[in-house]
């Protein structure tokens, strides 16, 4: 862990990227917690990040959210990485739960976001392909609609209802074992 | 784009614009029953959800569903087949027709092939195979063997790409012969319902299919030696080429365990592939196979502490693994003795290292698990329905 006043200072600026937000805030961040983006990740490998790398998809809102959550998993990406998988060890093991269990309550503060940023979020989390963050989000969104009739969907997301009253009627035929 | 600044956010939550790149992604994580009902909420939703093939594909990829078909007991004359999902909920009913005197049930894919023991017109069974997306009936023809044959049922490896053409085979064994039998994509049998003698002997004798036959890309394993210290060996036959390979298979060679002595080693289908699955009283340990040919080579899946699984009468469950998940959790069918005891889907989760039971069947006669591929987001084809 990188604390303050240790460690060589060109070395630590060395694994820093620049973030550039589509309202041109930037964001400096380490290169673990860039990472976690597949997206910054190969522009990484492919040394194109000098001068920063503008993200046009995201605004800075969006964007610090963003980096929220990289620093957080990108944290515990670097535990899993020192202790084994053996589960031999119950000591470990204990530690391991205690850290996930922190994770997890992580995550659920953070999907504590209005639909929109939600939306806003699964967004960008597909642009920077960042895996983790966009099953979270995702899964919380499914998650609310699982239970709902195609009226409750269409009102939640003022969708406007195109098809005819055959066709709808069609589709409950089709699958009727859906709706029973 | 979503152009929202941070100050003209919506302080109202309700009719919230959902962008189609997010929804994409949302509902490849909502299960296929809700999915069904969410084709009537206007035409891009029922576009995406009837008639886009890959979101089809990658939905059933994140989304396994089992094939169940229970016969008796409780289930009354009527055998059944409950198309279940990862939380083990019905998401579909199919009647398999009387079970009366049903000796085998084969879920393979999207087919399900039943064998009853019956006396008609000189025959002594009655093999039946059912479509699970129609639920259609075709009875094939007799295979002559009498008492003694037993089945196999499994697609063929298609070489070319979509299920339009998919095949699948009968293979029946009796006095040690084996013959084949085409079925097509539906269920009805090809070539004037002809049984073919396959010409190739296996490596080794074999008296009879059992439930450590299994089929996997187009294979036909048959376990015929689990000496569990020395590994395991295994006949196959390709069901393409209609014959039987000269040579074993062997399974993967057991590390030590912590679990003590492997007690059963196994043969299962788990994501499309051949599993070698050897067990301890409180261990699995799956191996896949990977690739095909002279190029095979087995690859450690996973490891399954089992000790979680109910133990009732203190007897030792059967438990074969049917799908690993994606986020590391694992399927698994779960049969606590012989029939009429509960058996059910449980689902290994790595997290926290235990076993739950999501679907329980109860009081049954026979029953047959397998992975149900047919997609319920891909409708029958509406030319067949009148």
């Amino acid at each position: 862990m990188a604390s303050a006043g240790s460690g060589d200072e060109k070395a630590a600026a060395a694994a820093m990227i620049t973030l550039i937000s589509s309202d041109n805030e930037k964001f400096e961040v380490t290169e673990a917690t860039a990472t976690l983006s597949q997206t910054i990740r190969h522009m990484i490998e492919d040394g194109c990040t000098d001068g920063g790398v503008p993200l046009p998809n995201v605004t800075s809102k969006i964007l610090a959210r963003v980096i929220e959550y990289c620093k957080k998993h990108a944290t515990a990406a670097a535990g899993e990485e020192g202790s084994s998988s053996s589960f031999s060890d119950a000591a470990f093991l204990e530690v391991d739960r205690a850290f996930l269990e922190e994770l997890e309550e992580f995550d659920d503060a953070f999907l504590e976001v209005d639909r929109a940023t939600l939306f806003d979020l699964i967004l960008a989390a597909n642009y920077l392909d960042i895996k983790g963050l966009l099953n979270l989000t995702c899964q919380k969104v499914a998650d609310s609609v699982k239970g709902k009739t195609p009226e409750q969907i269409r009102e939640m997301y003022n969708i406007v209802n195109d098809l005819t009253p055959e066709e709808e009627a069609e589709i409950r035929r089709e699958t009727q074992w859906a709706f029973e | 784009m979503a152009s929202l600044g941070p100050q003209t956010m919506a302080s109202n939550d309700a009719g919230v614009f959902l962008p189609r790149d997010a929804l994409y992604e949302i509902l490849l994580r909502v299960l296929a029953r809700p999915l069904c009902r969410f084709r009537a909420v206007c035409k891009s939703w029922r576009s995406l959800l009837s008639d886009d093939p890959q979101f089809a594909a990658a939905h059933a990829a994140r989304h396994p569903l089992f094939a169940v078909a229970v016969a008796g007991g409780s289930h009354g004359e009527a055998a059944e087949i409950d198309i279940l999902d990862t939380s083990g909920h019905v998401v579909k009913r199919v009647s398999a027709g009387a079970s009366a005197l049903l000796r085998q049930m084969l879920p393979h894919l999207g087919l399900i092939l039943t064998s009853h023991l019956v006396a008609v017109e000189g025959a002594y069974r009655a093999l039946r195979v059912i479509n699970l997306a129609t639920g259609t009936v075709s009875l094939l023809p007799d295979d002559g063997g009498r008492f003694y044959s037993s089945f196999v049922f499994g697609r063929v490896a298609s070489s070319t790409k979509g299920n339009d053409d998919a095949k699948y085979k009968v293979l029946s064994l009796s006095h040690h012969v084996t013959q084949v039998l085409t079925v097509d994509g539906n269920g009805t049998s090809q070539s004037h319902g002809a049984w073919r003698i396959v010409r190739t002997n296996p490596p080794v004798r074999i008296d009879k299919f059992h439930r450590e036959t299994v089929v996997a890309k187009g294979v036909v394993y048959h376990l015929v030696d689990n000496n569990a210290s020395d590994g395991w060996t295994m006949a196959a036959f390709d069901l393409a080429a209609e014959e039987w390979r000269p040579a074993l298979v062997q399974g993967p060679v057991a590390e030590p365990s912590i679990g003590g002595n492997v007690w059963r080693n196994s043969l299962a289908e788990v994501n499309g592939r051949l599993a070698a699955v050897s067990s301890t009283v409180s261990t699995m340990d799956i191996w896949l196979l990977m690739g095909s040919g002279e190029q095979a080579m087995w690859r450690k899946r996973c490891r399954i502490l089992t000790s979680s699984i109910q133990r009732p009468h203190g007897l030792f469950p059967d438990v074969e693994p049917l799908w690993a998940l994606d986020d590391g959790r694992v399927a698994l069918w779960v049969t606590s003795c012989r029939a009429r005891v509960a058996s059910g889907l449980w689902m290994y989760d790595p997290m926290t290292e235990t076993c739950t039971e999501v679907a329980a069947m109860e009081n049954f006669l026979k029953v047959g698990v397998g992975v149900y591929t047919g997609n319920l987001l891909q409708l029958p084809q509406r030319a067949h329905n009148k």
